[in-house]
């Protein structure tokens, strides 16, 4: 028994002369096949494209992209699944529970927050690139209302002059008067230098460490504040901004810490890096203040009472644990992500998205009833003071929300006691504490500028 | 020395997973000569859904462990033998190879697709006297808690167990033997079968209990850490052959505890800290490739019953009777004219971008068709090549203003002197060492220069600006530059290849698979075509990574890293790796798959995950179908219509790899 021999083996070896020309004619039907293969993949597809076109057609109908007598069509690109997913997935949640909020209220301007798609980039490159093209040409919405991911390429959106908004993280939304970043479009990090040198200053921790993952955002940030710092004055007794992602290793910068003589540490990385560290240093028993900008969350809290505990945070909004009588935009967001609990949860992550809705509604509002994505971007770089309803720091669309920076720097801390985050570092019944230079010299200054969020 | 061990110690739970991983992998190897690449994906499956449960649903974490270690452990084992590994125990190397990287690549996109995006912080371990956040001791200045002492138990009892089991008793021996030949093993009265199921049940059993023990210690569910669990785990079954369980290890412990000796010697911010010592798992493959006799012959059977494949089935193109020819060439031709014309008019911009992500990944994939195809050898490290080609590029655009595109040819030119250095540093490497020496290049890449920020930009990439291309016109997404580039390109890879295919090269890589040494003995020098071969395989790439990165407008390391290179072999291999348009298919194949789940499901299923798992489930065929599924088909329905429309008779057999015998459903 043996391989039985095609009767059709004419291409085969069987002789010089045959298999040249075999092989001659499989070439070029190769080819040709190759050629055409290049639609026969797509043939598939045609019957969507061409009933995509058709949609399109239909959207063009009314004024605006994505925009009815009765609705406004959004979506938002984050990545919810894959390695990067904790770091942006619950943006969603934030801008789901205020357009609900909002479409309570009746809608804005007669019209409901139709939020339709909220896709997911896999935290890949090409798919969010598929995906912005997806929103914008084949789904034709009004504003993307929600970007959170690491790799947010803002040509097309600049490109097509859509509003958009969402969660910096890359630094590269910074210019375009139509991108809109959760708290302002520029990341100035020399700006966060006052707000680590008086935690120093306030807890009597002269010598001071950084340490950031060897991704760019997380390790420019550091290196920038301690380098302002350093050019203040503050020891920088040791620092490492090359740990690599998720921060399992991070009990030899510990050791080397202890060794440095170091009683405050600063860290730029994420939830699980900040957890890895803060079980190290206690376990090392290096007696230390620590700074986080990553981890305010209950679950994370519930998860890791003992390691946490004292654990100094910087934000950038009104702490969830301040009165909310005081706070009316505290107490709405807090009230509106309880609905869906326990799916649903209000962290650093979803305040993001929550913000970003806010400052698009914003827009809607002010367009009025000619309602056009310039209109609704012109308003909102008409804002001098954006707090979403006094729940964060101001932003100032018109002067340096897009580009440049300007004083006040504002802030708030918490600091971790017992299963709360507790308002700390802060003057009276004030939450936020404001410098008016990035010296981390300078002490805060009070009475608090103009439009930042205060008891009522 | 306190310093010393203080920096050693916490190397060691690293290192006891390592060991437990590569102990899975010496025990399958030995038992059922499969290279299970897979067993860091059933680690990440066990560990998502243990922490899935004790998160999300308060199981205990003791419940948790019997469901996911005790019970679905040894299920999956058991699976993975009954239904796809037992069907190709006689399949060639490759084979084997490509069915567990489409498991590897799978198995944890399935995850998001099963239980939807979920945010899983790993806090709960399976003993729960041990408590990650509880000191027990100290030694030399080091706190031993609680994550020391499970690892370290579990991997010590697991070791004593296997080991007894495999010299002392007669189940090991008839593992052992089983390796050495399944049907000598039958002849002798012996179940192989049972006795091969049996080393399947416990090695993926012990692969759930590493992924279980290491998930608090990453903490983040991130399935990048467990292809480095698995790549480490390689290096260390490396060094003992795949064969003895107490030098794997050994070595596994060794890694780990290096990892954390060098971190804590090297300064922190310096360039050293940041490329050595992610690259010490793999500098360790390299080595014991390199070094060791052993691994450089993992491919020769021992079988004295083993069979020889026979050569693979003619293309379907090639086989069709000429009247139907007559008939579907002008009508491709048609078609494609069609398409060009679609593309160039009236395709909304959105599927236009599909299309042309598509086509830029099929030049990719063509480098892919050379090596794979064409020599028969897997290379998983094609996505760096087109990412040295797309950065190289990018940088000298930057830098110096070179023109984006000659820039390109420069990057291409790049990536093929990277391919050419491999491929002398593999010379002696076939099947499993050659895959593994292409993978650990990929992964030292990723942990090197793809992770310089001065070089790649960081994770964020380098965003791709108009003006390296010499006008503000060409990213105009109404336009159709992008596409009559990468069409114009495509169209010279696909020459390039067939000339390649059709000419001495081609027929001298043909004849090495059947016998190197007898080419060898014709006159045919095949270390020079094994170099030729490569060269083109990493300029193909460079220049198709360039071009996919135009698309994107970003040129980001994420994009070109060692998990898709996993990915982009799964994609041609389910297509077609041995036809040019098998990679086209591949290609534009995903994304319009991708574009069409994102389109009709909801987002909780994630459309860039299942489209993965789908292709990897095609991937899975590869052993019976190592032409490709649909070149499988096409040859099918060509036969079927020659038979209704043109009376050819019945078609010729289908010949099963590995196998002796025709496939019961066309024999």
């Amino acid at each position: 028994m043996g391989v039985k021999r095609s009767k059709y083996s004419d291409r085969h070896p069987g002789g010089d002369a045959q298999r040249t020309n075999g092989d001659r004619m499989r070439m070029r039907q190769g080819f040709k096949a190759a050629m055409a293969t290049v639609f026969a993949g797509s043939a598939l597809a045609t019957t969507i494209v061409i009933s995509t076109a058709s949609g399109a057609g239909a959207a063009a109908a009314s004024t605006a992209p994505g925009v009815t007598s009765n609705s406004i069509t959004v979506g938002t690109i984050s990545t919810q699944t894959g390695v990067l997913a904790s770091n942006f997935g619950s943006l969603i949640y934030g801008e789901k529970a205020y357009f609900d909020y909002i479409n309570a209220q009746g809608g804005v301007n007669g019209r409901k927050i139709n939020y339709k798609y909220a896709l997911d980039d896999g935290g890949s490159p090409t798919t969010f690139n598929q995906l912005a093209n997806t929103l914008i040409n084949q789904d034709h919405v009004f504003a993307v209302t929600g970007v959170g991911t690491a790799f947010f390429s803002p040509s097309l959106f600049v490109e097509s002059g859509i509003p958009t908004y969402g969660y910096n993280v890359t630094g590269n939304w910074a210019g375009p008067k139509n991108l809109f970043a959760a708290g302002g479009s520029v990341q100035y990090y020399p700006a966060g230098a006052p707000a680590v040198g008086y935690v120093s200053q306030k807890t009597h921790s002269p010598s001071i460490a950084f340490v950031a993952y060897n991704i760019a955002a997380s390790a420019a940030a550091c290196q920038s504040e301690a380098a302002t710092m350093q050019a203040a004055g503050f020891n920088i007794s040791y620092s490492d901004y090359k740990v690599s992602y998720p921060g399992t290793t991070v009990a030899t910068d510990v050791q080397r810490m202890k060794q440095a003589g170091v009683n405050m540490v600063v860290s730029c990385m994420d939830v699980q890096g900040n957890i890895t560290m803060a079980r190290a240093i206690k376990q090392y028993g290096l007696k230390a203040t620590q700074l986080w900008f990553n981890g305010n969350d209950a679950k994370t809290l519930s998860q890791n009472q003992s390691l946490m505990q004292g654990i100094y945070f910087n934000i950038a909004h009104v702490p969830f644990t301040a009165p909310p009588s005081q706070f009316p935009g505290l107490k709405l967001y807090v009230t509106e992500m309880k609905k869906y609990e326990p799916n649903y949860v209000y962290d650093e992550v979803a305040i993001q998205g929550w913000e970003s809705a806010a400052l698009f509604v914003q827009g809607v509002k002010m367009a009025g009833n000619n309602l056009t994505q310039a209109n609704v971007i012109a308003a909102d770089n008409s804002l001098t003071s954006f707090t979403a309803s006094g729940l964060q720091a101001p932003v100032n669309w018109k002067n340096a929300g897009h580009s440049g920076h300007a004083p006040p720097y504002c802030s708030a801390y918490i600091k971790v006691v017992g299963n709360q985050y507790v308002a700390t570092l802060n003057k009276g019944k004030n939450v936020f504490v404001c410098f008016q230079s990035t010296n981390p010299k300078k002490a805060p200054v009070y009475p608090l500028p103009a439009g930042t969020p205060s008891p009522s | 020395m306190e310093q010393f061990f203080g920096f050693a110690l916490p190397g060691v739970p690293f290192g006891c997973t390592y060991a437990l991983v590569a102990i899975c992998l010496c025990l399958t190897y030995q038992a059922t000569g499969v290279f299970n690449f897979a067993f860091g994906a059933q680690a990440f499956a066990s560990a998502f859904i243990f922490t899935y449960l004790t998160q999300y649903q308060n199981w205990s974490g003791f419940e948790a462990f019997l469901v996911t270690v005790v019970v679905m452990g040894p299920v999956v084992g058991w699976a993975f033998d009954r239904l796809l590994f037992r069907h190709i125990a006689n399949s060639n190397t490759v084979g084997k190879m490509v069915c567990s990287l489409a498991l590897l690549v799978g198995i944890p996109s399935l995850m998001p697709v099963i239980f939807g995006p979920k945010f899983l912080d790993a806090t709960a371990t399976i003993l729960p006297f041990f408590n990650p956040n509880s000191v027990y001791f100290t030694l030399w200045g080091t706190p031993i808690n609680g994550i020391y002492l499970s690892t370290i138990s579990v991997t010590a009892v697991v070791l004593v167990l296997l080991t007894v089991l495999l010299r002392y008793t007669s189940l090991g021996l008839q593992m052992r033997a089983a390796v050495e030949s399944r049907r000598l093993v039958q002849l002798d009265g012996v179940n192989a079968n049972g006795v091969v199921a049996v080393a399947w049940i416990v090695s993926s059993f012990m692969a759930s209990l590493a992924g279980v023990l290491l998930a608090p210690i990453f903490g983040a569910f991130n399935s990048d850490n467990y292809v480095t669990l698995t790549v480490t785990a390689i290096a260390a079954a490396a060094w003992a052959l795949l064969r003895s369980l107490p030098i794997a290890a050994a070595v596994g412990i060794g890694i780990g505890v290096a990892t954390t000796v060098l971190q804590g010697y090297i300064p922190p911010n310096s360039f050293w800290n940041a490329a050595v010592v992610p690259s010490i798992p793999f500098v360790v493959i390299v080595a014991a490739l390199l070094i060791l006799p052993g691994m450089r012959n993992l491919d020769s059977s021992r079988d004295p019953l083993a069979t020889v494949d026979p050569p693979p089935p003619p293309i379907a193109a090639a086989s069709r009777a000429p009247t139907m020819d007559k008939i579907i060439r002008p009508l491709w031709w048609l078609v494609f004219a069609g398409f060009c014309v679609s593309m160039l008019t009236w395709i909304p911009d959105a599927w236009a971008t599909v299309f042309n992500n598509g086509l830029t990944l099929s030049i990719v994939l063509l480098s892919i068709t050379l090596i794979t195809g064409m020599a028969g050898q897997l290379s998983l490290c094609q996505a760096m090549l087109a990412g040295v080609g797309a950065f190289t590029a990018a940088q000298l655009a930057n830098h110096l203003g070179l023109n984006l595109l000659i820039g390109g040819l420069v990057g291409a030119a790049l990536a093929a002197v990277v391919a050419v250095i491999l491929a002398l540093l593999s010379l002696r490497l076939r099947g499993l060492g050659l895959a593994l020496m292409t993978l650990a290049a990929a992964l030292l890449f990723d942990a090197t220069f793809f992770n310089t920020v001065s070089i790649t930009g960081g994770s964020e990439g380098l965003s791709i600006q108009s003006k390296w291309l010499g006008t503000s016109a060409f990213f105009n997404f109404n336009g159709h530059a992008m596409f009559l580039l990468s069409l114009a390109v495509l169209v010279v890879a696909v020459v390039v290849v067939m000339l390649v295919r059709k000419g001495t090269v081609g027929r001298n890589l043909a004849a090495m698979r059947g016998s190197e040494t007898a080419t060898a003995g014709l006159g045919v020098n095949p270390t020079w075509q094994r170099i030729v071969v490569f060269a083109l395989s990493g300029a193909i790439a460079g220049v198709g990574g360039l071009l996919h990165s135009m698309e994107q407008q970003l040129v980001s390391p994420t994009d070109w890293n060692a998990d898709f290179s996993l990915v982009l072999v799964v994609l041609v291999v389910t297509t077609s790796v041995t036809t040019v348009e098998g990679a086209i298919q591949a290609g534009v194949g995903f994304f319009v798959t991708q574009q069409i789940l994102t389109t009709v499901l909801p987002a909780r299923i994630g459309a860039s995950s299942l489209t993965v798992v789908l292709f990897a489930f095609g991937a899975l065929t590869y052993a019976s179908h190592p032409e490709g599924v649909l070149e499988y088909q096409k040859r099918r329905w060509n036969q079927r219509f020659e038979r209704l429309f043109f009376n050819r008779g019945s078609p010729p057999p289908e010949v099963v790899p590995g196998s002796l015998t025709t496939s019961p459903a066309n024999g």
